[in-house]
């Protein structure tokens, strides 16, 4: 069966924070494996005092933890470097999702092959055609990493990496490796083809920045949103989701004049670290036009950055990790359509 | 955040009697990897040439093998030009 590479999630369409697994963002460099779960093996070896394989029974025997999280593309919004950027919030934020992951902490499986002193990053590599691999520095790996076999409460899908995925929370999705079949414990990242070639950011003075790994804080309004319209005047919310990969969502503040003015969204809890974050803010509309806009804060203090920001610290060669603030005009019309924030 | 702690704390809660991870502070989970497994696993040729398998070759003969398995795909030069991969 053909399928396509890659597909967005209606957000737009959601409520809450979960994403239904089927809705789920894809996106797959070498195609979607058909694994047997039951001949399936995680083998990790390399700077370890016993190589272990774990087949998935082991992997459930292990303790478990369920966890919110988000993965985010690197490229979502890549149409976002354009003024006024995509038309609706499944093309210019639809390359993220949340899921309650279930899996085994990586640091659990460290401990049980034995990491040695000199290793400093774990080689992930999945079973799909291009054995789609990526690095993971071990600091990182022994801090929240998950080696998920459920997501929302049934089995990893397919498309997700069934029988098994790495999670990396708050990290660039291609980082959380899919069908994952090894884990080498490593000295250097192996310098991959997906953080090298590709996954790097291009700066204007010829150099690229490379393991950007982290997803900054960004939020999108999804109601009222661009396609959509209006069929009267008064009350209704404005909604959208906020998410960080430094930790929880501490402020959402919202604009109906274009930036002119701020105020501070409710924020629906809990707020989940690297999770998507609900927000919610009363607006009655008077029927004119309107500029809307949301601007997100992390617990970390970071503040998610305007267009011109972005492109004053990064230049104009860069594909990923943009995570601008986007506005959206509602029309006397009713209609509400992309447009220059 | 290993969950190690949480482990040998039940081990000594249940000291007087079951054997949870008494013997060991592992789980003890997974097989030690045979060397048939390790070499099905497969391996990581890193920057720095670690990793690389026993053997030798020149530029030369790398054309060579270039030309027969990678070309098809990959151009005469390896230069994108008439690639079917890029
Ligand atoms: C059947 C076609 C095919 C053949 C034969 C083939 N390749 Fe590839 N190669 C591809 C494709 C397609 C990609 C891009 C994969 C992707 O998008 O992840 C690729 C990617 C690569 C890359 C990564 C390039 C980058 O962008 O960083 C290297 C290196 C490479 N191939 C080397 C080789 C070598 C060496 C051989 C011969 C031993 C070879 N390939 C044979 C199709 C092929």
């Amino acid at each position: 069966m053909r399928r396509r590479s890659s597909s967005n999630t209606p957000l737009a369409d959601l409520e809450g924070i979960v994403t239904p697994s089927g809705l789920h963002f894809e996106r797959h460099h070498t195609g979607v494996p058909a694994i047997d779960p039951d001949t399936h093996r995680l083998t990790i070896h390399g700077l370890v005092d016993r190589p272990l394989v774990f087949m998935i029974d082991d992997l459930v025997r292990m303790p478990s933890v369920s966890r919110f999280h988000f993965i985010e593309c690197s490229g979502n919004s890549a149409r976002e470097w354009s003024p006024a950027g995509a038309a609706n919030v499944q093309l210019s934020h639809g390359l993220a999702s949340c899921s309650e992951w279930t899996g085994v902490l990586l640091a659990d499986l460290l401990d049980e092959v034995g990491v040695k002193p000199e290793a400093s990053w774990i080689v992930a590599e999945g079973a799909d055609a291009g054995l789609m691999s990526r690095s993971v520095p071990l600091e990182r790996a022994l801090d929240d990493v998950i080696i998920a076999y459920g997501q929302n409460g049934e089995a990893v899908r397919p498309e997700q990496g069934y029988p098994l995925r790495l999670l990396v929370p708050g990290c660039e999705g291609s980082v959380s490796v899919k069908w994952l079949r090894r884990l080498e414990v490593a000295h250097m990242p192996s310098m991959a083809r997906d953080e090298t070639s590709k996954y790097t950011d291009l700066l204007p003075d010829g150099t690229a920045r490379q393991f950007t790994l982290v997803m900054d804080a960004k939020s999108v309004i999804t109601r009222p949103s661009g396609e959509q319209k209006l069929d009267r005047p008064g009350f209704r919310e404005i909604r959208g989701l906020a998410w960080s990969g430094r930790g929880a969502i501490s402020r959402v503040e919202v604009s109906t004049d274009g930036g002119g003015s701020w105020a501070d969204a409710e924020i629906e809890g809990p707020r989940y670290a690297k999770s998507f974050t609900r927000f919610r803010s009363p607006w009655r509309w008077d029927g004119g036009r309107h500029v809307l806009m949301s601007r997100a804060t992390d617990d970390t203090g970071y503040v998610q950055p305007t267009l011109a920001a972005l492109l004053e610290a990064r230049g104009r060669a860069t594909i990923y990790h943009n995570n601008r603030i986007k506005a959206w005009e509602v029309h006397e019309s009713g209609e509400v359509t992309n447009v220059e924030a | 955040m290993s969950r190690r702690s949480g482990l040998v704390a039940a081990a000594l809660i249940v000291a007087a009697g079951a054997a949870i991870a008494a013997e060991s502070e592992r789980a003890g989970l997974g097989h030690e990897a045979t060397a048939e497994e390790l070499s099905a696993a497969g391996y990581t040729v890193f920057p720095d040439g670690r990793g690389l398998p026993q053997g030798r070759g020149t530029a030369r003969e790398g054309k060579a093998v270039y030309q027969q398995f990678c070309a098809a795909c990959h151009g005469r030069n390896a230069e994108g030009d008439e690639a079917a991969a890029a």
